[in-house]
């Protein structure tokens, strides 16, 4: 029988099993931890794997994200990964969402499961993905790299969550432009993997109210526990859909919006940084925004960067008065996309 | 008295993974003296740990405290 060596361990058996059969697991992100993540989860025995992602597989990816081979390559990760899974088990249903989260789908999505895997790649999608589980009472397994290093962490309803653990994430390189080790991100996609397993069956203890960090290159594990937030938030559904939240576009959807005449598009790199775009833009350096007012309101605002990093920053201040969309990989990923011949 | 710094990530890269700061009574006079030392510092985004536990506010620190600095890591 396939499951019988986990059915053997006396703590878990058939019962937990059972639990695990009928579970519903959301991975968000088909990445360098999803893919280990969804991998084991599909394997152990977990009945429906929902898996979110908006990207297509690129070379690069294929060192860590071990779903994937090079035939494989500008497939869409959700789907992809969900026809390989259903050939590793059939046992296991596989949803694909191959699409971003965002405001407007979050909470339809998160909804119909039991429990939530952020291997995303981004704080904007870490943090809505943090509040529409608060919203929705959904425990949440948290797992982030980053070179050699790893976190994990479990938000479980009404203990502490992401926010209070990171209130303002800044400016952080991202595996595109800090690397990082492939097996790195495999072992924090699976003690994702493993946390998600002792919520559904019950067995052990899982990391909530703590931060598990790892470092790859001395093999150390150093664990923090999370001190209560001095306040509850109070998140309503309105609240949740109308917030602040910035969404990541691609440049297909960048594109897109160039034609709109309804959005600004806004270049917050500083006076005289190259390249130059040959689109009309609007220039406000990130460095002025830090010390001013917002200087929109409810304005639809794309904004970029050179590299989509500081696009998030400027997307956060501006964000609390405008809907804000941030260019990912910034213009140079927007001119390495423009230059695909394939593509366009 | 000597307090235990560790850092993580980006910030290891500013500080080296450990240091021993000397005299600061409380996290924020260590955190001062660690921006002072480490300007880069002002700009990057952590929680800091003190004894293993996440701390909300200006907390004091004895001779065998271990204070973390973790910033978040955004990959996936």
């Amino acid at each position: 029988m396939r499951y019988q060596r986990q059915i053997t361990l006396k703590e878990w058996g058939a019962g937990a099993q059972e639990k695990l059969a009928r579970s519903r697991v959301l991975v968000i992100g088909a990445g360098g931890l999803g893919c280990p993540a969804l991998q084991y989860l599909c394997a152990a025995g977990v009945g429906t794997l929902g898996i979110v992602d908006g990207d297509r597989v690129s070379l690069p990816d294929l060192h860590r994200q071990i779903l994937f081979g090079e035939g494989d390559i500008g497939a869409e990760k959700a789907t992809t990964a969900a026809s390989r899974l259903a050939h590793l088990s059939p046992s296991s249903k596989c949803i694909p969402y191959p699409m971003r989260l965002h405001p407007g789908n979050a909470l339809d999505i998160v909804d119909s499961y039991d429990v939530i895997l952020d291997a995303s790649d981004n704080f904007p999608t870490r943090y809505l993905l943090s509040d529409a589980c608060a919203l929705l009472n959904k425990p949440l397994v948290y797992g982030s790299v980053s070179r050699f290093e790893g976190q994990v962490g479990v938000y479980l309803p009404g203990g502490p969550q992401y926010r209070d653990i990171f209130p303002n994430a800044g400016e952080v390189p991202s595996c595109a432009e800090a690397g990082v080790l492939g097996v790195v991100a495999g072992i924090i996609g699976n003690l994702q993997a493993l946390e998600v397993l002792k919520i559904i069956s019950g067995v052990g203890q899982p990391l909530a109210g703590r931060l598990l960090t790892y470092q790859a290159l001395t093999n150390q594990f150093y664990e923090v526990e999370i001190a209560p937030p001095a306040e509850t938030r109070v998140l309503t559904r309105e609240a949740f859909q109308g917030g602040p939240y910035t969404e990541v576009i691609d440049p297909e959807t960048f594109n897109g919006m160039l034609r709109d005449p309804e959005i600004l598009v806004l270049d917050i790199r500083e006076t005289g940084e190259e390249p130059q775009v040959p689109f009309p833009h609007v220039r406000r350096p990130l460095s002025l925004l830090r010390g001013e007012p917002v200087p929109y309101t409810g304005r639809r605002i794309a904004v970029f960067c050179r590299s989509g990093q500081r696009s998030l920053e400027a997307a956060a201040l501006l964000g609390t008065e405008n809907t804000v969309y941030a260019l990912e990989g910034g213009i140079l990923g927007w001119l390495a996309f423009q230059n695909q011949p394939d593509v366009r | 008295m000597e307090i235990t710094v560790l850092s993580f990530g980006q910030i290891a890269d500013l500080t080296g993974p450990t240091l021993e700061i000397r005299d600061a009574s409380d996290t924020d006079t260590l955190e001062a003296l660690l921006r002072q030392r480490f300007p880069g510092l002002g700009g990057m985004s952590y929680v800091v740990a003190v004894d293993k536990k996440t701390i909300r506010e200006n907390t004091p620190l004895h001779s065998s405290s271990v204070v973390a600095l973790l910033p978040p890591f955004s990959g996936g």
